[in-house]
């Protein structure tokens, strides 16, 4: 059984004028969204000696590319590091959906006896925690995940943010008489959640699977308190560990002075900060479309003007 | 229904799969935590230890981590909060991750504990090996009761702090370094000579208005003046009532309140004074951008005076490194403080299940010449060669590959040194070191129990201030009053008071 | 048992699906729980076999100790108010204007242009806030700064709760409009095609259909956001103002504070932190409990619980 979505239809369309008034601003806020990128890009291609003598500019005084070739020097770290974040991504993002999915149908169905019970059970997760270290305890010590792919994975693989909002895109786009007329029809539990629920929330899905492959992506959180190898660090932590080995280095400078031989000129540049930056950016931009694809196509295609 | 069954199965499988990592026989492996540098592949040399390790007759393997710099704060304080059994060994030090704190917590375990001296069973050879001086600074109060509680690295241990010239560009001013400066004494009032001024004057009005003359390192340039060198509570707050003018270091130290001294609040004002005049980076005042900054001037030689903690061997490496003349006359004496005396050293974790083999690989490592120079360089022919004068050259590219901090890596004197080093230079290393004096409070540690809550506060008051008061960014007419009513409000008194007690114990107790 | 299952046979597949999430929670959540007992205690390792469990049951307990930090200085009702009033603001703005945002994105005609919109405004979702801070910078720095001429703003607090706020919105707006557009997207859109011809204007179409359609999902972002209402955004707050001590005013918030207070040199920080985390969830409870308590008055059926 396959629903499909009613058709689109937006009756009388915008004015003129008020579409133009819409363009100017959504356009405007989306110009400042995207300046500070290419203002990276910028800097990733700006010359050391352009950073020292005239600042951040976006009209640096000397263009290269020494920064990305720097960034490519690093070579195998950085590929394997690369390898190691789409890994984690898109099965991070595989399994969480799955368990997300089934967690939200359980709420969203109002028939369900236990449907306040686990609601409870997740929501008060949100508000109390156990802090830290009882945390990692439990992730390396009783799950044993130490220095794994799974301590990558498994700590972030349910989160109750996000089973909340998808159970609310439940409740905003899957009417409950579906529900009921196909159980009449004798269609089981998992059958009306595959063949019914999910098609009908696929933007909500879309989104949550989003910003679920956003969250495994940016994370580097989790490789700060259980990674050890190098081999298993996601690009994220390496640039992350650039950015705070300047700040540790300054306030510890007093110290490390009489600890000669760390060369403070061994400090990554700025440029190469940057251009490892736009490269973290650039994989996740590209998935952009496909998630974009069910948020965004369903919305306007009543509207194009025919 | 079976899509779901088979992708749970799924799940659980990879949960398994993931799960079973971990295990090992035969050898005890020693897992050590060292404070990093440039290791991209280790493979090589560390098969090339551990083969070193059976050599030596003992049934140990060596597996390091390499994460340094703020994975050596954060993280592995969290690996060690979390009881990490992992892990066999930290570096731990003054800085870092803290020596001090972890000891009084009992995340390192005592050495020479009387139940269980490891130290005397598997480590005489390191414990003779390393001058008493430096374990004093790493014996501590800690659970197991007074004692050594880590093995201190050997290096240089004392600390001292310089100016920085560009000779070449004073020189091209038309100043005469020698009438600023005196190369044999010790230059603390160069920065109140009026040439100094001068010379920063025409430095400007040769390269222009955003040519900063002036580079002084948060912090550094104002303690290395007043000297309150041995930071013992990381607040910056106190000095020991020390004169750089005069190197006699005081047999009975008082602690008092850093600004509330002449000497420092001079220097302040005098820095308020160059910053007023625009010789100083604005951007020194703002924390990441400060070190960016900095290090960029001073490797690019654009600077006419800065002031470091001056490294032994610094001056040509700098001089080459910027192809300029740099120069460093000495601010102060070669002091030996607890603090520059624990700048890097190790410490076995209490979690770890391995702590006599720990301590075996320690001793072998702190006294085996061969294994330390395959842990420091890298494997011989691959890594580097050995030349006739005893020194190595290292190969082509090596250190890309494998480079780790060298003085963070144990005993450094057991090691040959480098080409670039020369023949001779641990000598000549351990003649700088020898002419280090020691403070009255080497050995001296404070504990902090009881005033934990006045050292929160006054960490989060000394961040409202210090930074742009120790560049000169604010006025310090204005800034101190308010600075000290807040470190009052904040218990700093009962700091100093319990600061003042600790030391007359530790003083009447030698 | 059979005839049970049978019996029940809905509730039991269901339950069936909750268990994966269930048990992560249990695991991962719930489990973890019981260390919040350090909170309480002078938490040290156990030398003679230090394992979580011994080091808990051997270590002191000492009351509210290690809660006095928070209130140890005379600047704490500054960074209570700071943390509290921040958010507040961001809660209200981020609202208001991503919803705003998603109604426009949803009646723009081009379906390029609104790909195109909704993908640019996703990018700041990538920039730590490290990098922008640097962009920030770009503009402010005291010497070569676009706006530099109007003062050193470093140095001085005003104009800061506005960089801040606006820092915030530039970042979250894209998330938090992504969302409301998902929602809107999935509108059944019989109901506009019924309002049309009934002949409401599009204004009237978006008070009377959008928004009430939308209406959970907007109460449940917001009840969220209240809970998480004591806690700051530690990257916008540590690095955009890039820890300026004269800036500490306006900028100082409770997990910048906890941070700050962290680097001092103190035995037992483990204690602290988790006593700052608990403290934070508490109040979180509370406020959540509360907005929960008025949705409940107004709208009975979106309350939470």
């Amino acid at each position: 059984m396959d629903i499909k979505p009613a058709r689109k239809y937006r009756g009388n369309k915008l004015s003129a004028s008020a579409e133009f008034a819409i363009h100017l601003i959504v356009g405007a806020f989306a110009i400042a969204c995207i300046v500070p990128f290419i203002f990276i890009i910028v800097i990733a291609f700006s010359s050391a000696e352009s950073l020292r003598t005239i600042g951040y500019s976006f009209f640096p005084a000397e263009v290269t590319i020494t920064s990305f070739r720097a960034a490519f020097d690093m070579g195998d770290t950085l590929v394997r590091s690369f390898f190691v974040s789409v890994f984690v991504t898109v099965v991070g993002t595989f399994l969480s959906l799955l368990i997300t999915i089934l967690y939200s149908y359980g709420l969203y169905r109002k028939d369900y006896k236990l449907r306040h019970f686990f609601a409870f059970f997740v929501f008060f997760t949100m508000v109390f925690g156990g802090g830290l270290v009882p945390t990692v305890i439990v992730i390396r010590n009783l799950l044993n995940l130490g220095n794994s792919f799974g301590a990558l994975i498994v700590p972030s693989l349910f989160l109750p943010f996000h089973v909340i909002i998808m159970r609310t895109f439940f409740v905003t786009s899957v009417p409950t008489s579906l529900i009921e007329s196909a159980h009449i029809d004798g269609s089981g539990e998992f059958r009306t959640l595959f063949s019914i629920v999910i098609p009908l929330a696929k933007p909500g899905i879309a989104t949550v699977g989003l910003l679920t492959a956003i969250g495994f992506w940016n994370d580097w959180q989790l490789a700060l308190l259980f990674i050890r190898d190098r081999r298993l660090f996601p690009l994220q932590y390496l640039l992350m560990e650039m950015q705070q080995n300047t700040e540790f280095l300054r306030r510890n400078l007093t110290m490390i002075g009489s600890a000669s031989g760390i060369n403070l000129a061994d400090l990554p540049g700025e440029g190469l900060r940057m251009a490892l930056a736009v490269i973290i950016v650039l994989p996740i931009a590209c998935a952009y479309p496909f998630f974009q694809r069910f948020i965004i196509s369903g919305l306007t295609v009543g509207a194009i003007k025919e | 229904m079976k899509k779901i069954l088979l992708a749970l199965a799924c799940l659980t499988l990879a949960l398994v799969m993931f799960a079973g990592c971990g295990g090992g026989d035969a050898p005890t492996t020693i897992t050590v935590w060292f404070m990093g540098g440039t290791v991209a592949d280790d493979s090589d040399v560390i098969e090339a230890a551990n083969e070193r390790l059976q050599e030596l007759g003992l049934n140990i393997e060596i597996e390091p981590i390499w994460q340094g710099g703020w994975a050596m704060g954060y993280p592995a304080q969290t690996a060690l909060d979390t009881g990490d059994t992992d892990i066999d060994v930290f570096w731990t030090g003054s800085w870092g991750l803290n020596f001090w704190t972890n000891a009084a917590l009992g995340n390192f375990i005592r050495l020479d504990d009387p139940e269980n001296n490891l130290l005397a069973q598997y480590g005489q050879g390191m414990r003779n090996a390393v001058p008493t001086a430096l374990w004093d600074a790493f014996t501590t109060a800690g659970p197991s009761g007074f004692g050594v509680y880590g093995i201190p690295g050997y290096k240089d241990y004392a600390q001292m702090y310089a100016w920085d010239v560009n000779n070449t560009l004073l020189g091209e001013l038309g100043f005469d370094f020698y009438s600023i400066f005196d190369p044999n004494g010790f230059n603390y009032d160069a920065f109140f000579d009026p040439q100094f001024e001068a010379a920063m004057v025409a430095a400007q009005e040769l390269h222009g208005p955003t040519f900063f003359p002036l580079v002084p390192e948060p912090e550094m340039f104002a303690r290395a003046l007043s000297n309150a060198d041995f930071d013992i509570t990381h607040t910056h707050a106190f000095h020991f009532g020390f004169d750089p003018r005069n190197p006699a270091l005081p047999a009975n130290p008082v602690i008092g309140l850093n600004l509330e001294n002449d000497l420092y609040v001079r220097v302040l004002e005098r820095l308020h004074h160059f910053w007023n005049m625009g010789f100083i980076d604005p951007r020194l005042a703002m924390g990441d951008q400060a070190s960016n900054v900095m290090v960029e001037q001073r490797n690019a030689g654009e600077y006419l005076f800065s002031a470091v903690v001056y490294a032994y061997g610094h001056a040509g490496q700098a001089s080459s490194e910027r192809g300029i003349d740099a120069r460093f006359p000495r601010i102060s004496q070669a002091i030996v403080s607890t603090t520059s005396a624990a700048g890097s050293g190790f410490a076995v974790s209490v979690y770890s299940p391995n702590q006599g083999e720990a301590v075996q690989f320690m001793n072998a490592w702190y006294t085996d010449s061969e294994l330390a120079t395959i842990l420091a360089y890298g494997v011989e022919g691959t890594h580097f060669t050995r030349n006739a004068d005893g020194t190595i050259t290292r190969a082509e590219g090596a250190t890309a590959v494998y480079n780790p901090w060298r003085f963070g890596m144990g005993n450094i004197f057991v090691l040959p040194p480098t080409d670039v080093d020369g023949p001779g230079y641990f000598e000549r290393f351990q003649t700088y070191n020898a002419a280090g004096v020691g403070t009255a409070l080497v050995g001296f540690v404070f504990d902090t129990d009881g005033v934990t809550n006045e050292l929160a506060a006054i960490a989060s008051v000394r961040d409202r201030f210090h930074g742009t008061l120790t560049v000169g960014a604010v006025d310090p007419a204005t800034t101190i009053p308010e600075y000290l009513a807040d470190l009052h409000a904040s218990g700093i008194d009962v700091v100093t008071d319990e600061l003042n007690r600790q030391i007359q114990d530790f003083l009447a107790g030698r | 048992m059979t005839k049970f299952i049978t019996k029940h046979k809905k509730t039991f597949a269901i339950t069936l699906m909750m268990l994966p999430g269930a048990i992560w929670l249990l695991v991962l959540r719930y489990i973890p729980m019981g260390g919040l007992v350090i909170a309480f205690q002078d938490y040290r390792p156990f030398p003679q076999n230090p394992t979580f469990l011994n080091n808990i049951l051997n270590s002191r307990f000492v009351g509210f100790d290690n809660f006095r930090f928070i209130f140890a200085t005379d600047r704490a009702w500054n960074m209570i108010r700071n943390t509290l009033a921040y958010n507040a603001v961001f809660i209200v703005l981020t609202t208001i204007l991503s919803i705003a945002l998603a109604v426009c994105l949803s009646e723009i005609g081009s379906k390029f242009l609104a790909k195109t919109y909704q993908t640019l405004m996703f990018f700041p979702f990538f920039i730590s806030w490290v990098v922008a801070s640097y962009f920030v910078f770009a503009f402010l720095d005291p010497t070569f700064g676009v706006l530099s001429h109007m003062r050193n703003w470093y140095l001085d607090p005003a104009g800061w709760p506005v960089i801040l706020t606006i820092s915030h919105l530039w970042k979250s707006l894209g998330f938090s409009c992504i969302i409301y557009l998902a929602a809107i997207t999935g509108i059944d859109q019989g109901l506009y095609e019924a309002a049309a011809i009934d002949g409401a204007s599009k204004w009237r179409q978006v008070w009377a259909i959008t928004i009430p359609s939308i209406k959970p999902m907007i109460i449940m972002l917001f009840i969220m956001a209240v809970g998480r209402i004591f806690n700051a955004d530690f990257g916008l707050f540590w690095n955009i103002p890039m820890n300026m001590g004269p800036l500490q005013n306006v900028t100082e918030v409770f997990d910048t504070y906890v941070f700050r207070v962290m680097q001092a040199p103190i035995a037992g920080a483990i204690g602290m932190a988790t006593a700052a985390g608990f403290f934070q969830n508490i109040i979180g409870f509370v406020c959540i409990l509360g907005a929960n308590f008025i949705v409940r008055r107004v709208d009975r059926e979106n309350a939470m619980f």
